[in-house]
């Protein structure tokens, strides 16, 4: 998929584990690790307003679209 | 009312559709032995105890078009009336089988709370071409018997006069059960979709 989900990087940055994200924004932990092994096909906005309330960033910190194998970018 | 999941209407079900299933496979067995006693054995003798164990000694009959039409054994010259009816029982009996099975499967997974399952749709399908093949099949042995039963059986003054064709009403039934199916894998496809939603 050409969006690339961010979210361990991010968690490392800010020393917060995925146990302690999952208490904290509500989520299971099965589903946060979809989303941080990338294999999520969609986000809520209030997921994203969740995870990003609680670490403190933007939902540009956590997204991210690469460019595909064609070369468009 | 609880529809899915232990104790429910769908386990409930499931119990009848099991009991069916095996009172199927019971008649299936049932014409297996009548078809091989009348084409094993002698066919006087075994119409002879047909005679004795029959209601009032009738064994041929049929439903149409409202009408229950029962014939006395005497009337039938040779076996192969009799033989024929059974053959078109039993292909009758073994459509129905093979829709109780896949309704046994569904319900076993309504049973354990499994809704849109992807195997459900695919067995649905699965009994909407099972409809439609039974209804060819139906009318193909139904005209065999027919024949059979116009060649064999001799009343007096009356002629008979084998007809073939399909029901369009069961024919629209197995259309729109495939319908239903194809209905049931989009959900199942959006079910798998959602799973993936955090």
């Amino acid at each position: 998929m050409a969006i690339k989900v961010n979210l361990d990087r991010v968690l490392l940055e800010r020393g917060v584990s995925l146990t302690e994200l999952s208490e904290r924004v509500g989520l299971t932990l099965a589903n946060l690790s979809i989303l941080k092994g990338n294999k999520a096909k969609a986000v809520r906005f209030s997921t994203l307003d969740a995870i990003c309330r609680e670490l403190g960033c933007q939902p540009g910190d956590i997204l991210e679209r690469e460019a595909e194998a064609g070369g468009r970018a | 009312m609880q529809y899915f999941g232990k104790k429910s209407f769908s386990s409930f079900l499931y119990v009848l559709i099991e009991i069916a299933w095996y009172l199927g496979f019971a008649a299936i067995a049932a014409c297996g032995v009548v078809f091989g006693l009348v084409a094993l054995n002698d066919p006087a003798s075994v119409m002879a105890y047909l005679k004795g164990t029959q209601v009032d000694g009738y064994v041929l009959g049929f439903r149409s078009w409202g009408l229950e039409v029962r014939m006395p054994l005497s009337v039938m010259a040779n076996p192969t009336p009799l033989l024929s009816m059974m053959a078109m029982v039993a292909v009758r009996l073994c459509v129905i089988q093979a829709i109780v099975f896949q309704l046994k499967r569904i319900l076993a997974g309504l049973r354990d709370g499994q809704l849109f399952r992807e195997e459900d749709a695919r067995r649905v399908r699965t009994i909407g071409i099972v409809v439609l093949v039974g209804i060819v099949a139906n009318g193909l042995t139904s005209l065999l018997a027919g024949i059979a039963a116009g060649k064999g059986i001799h009343i007096e003054g009356a002629s008979l006069r084998a007809i073939g064709g399909i029901d369009l009403v069961e024919v629209l039934a197995g259309l729109v059960i495939l319908v239903l199916g194809e209905l049931l894998a989009q959900a199942a496809a959006m079910r798998a979709d959602q799973e993936l939603i955090v």
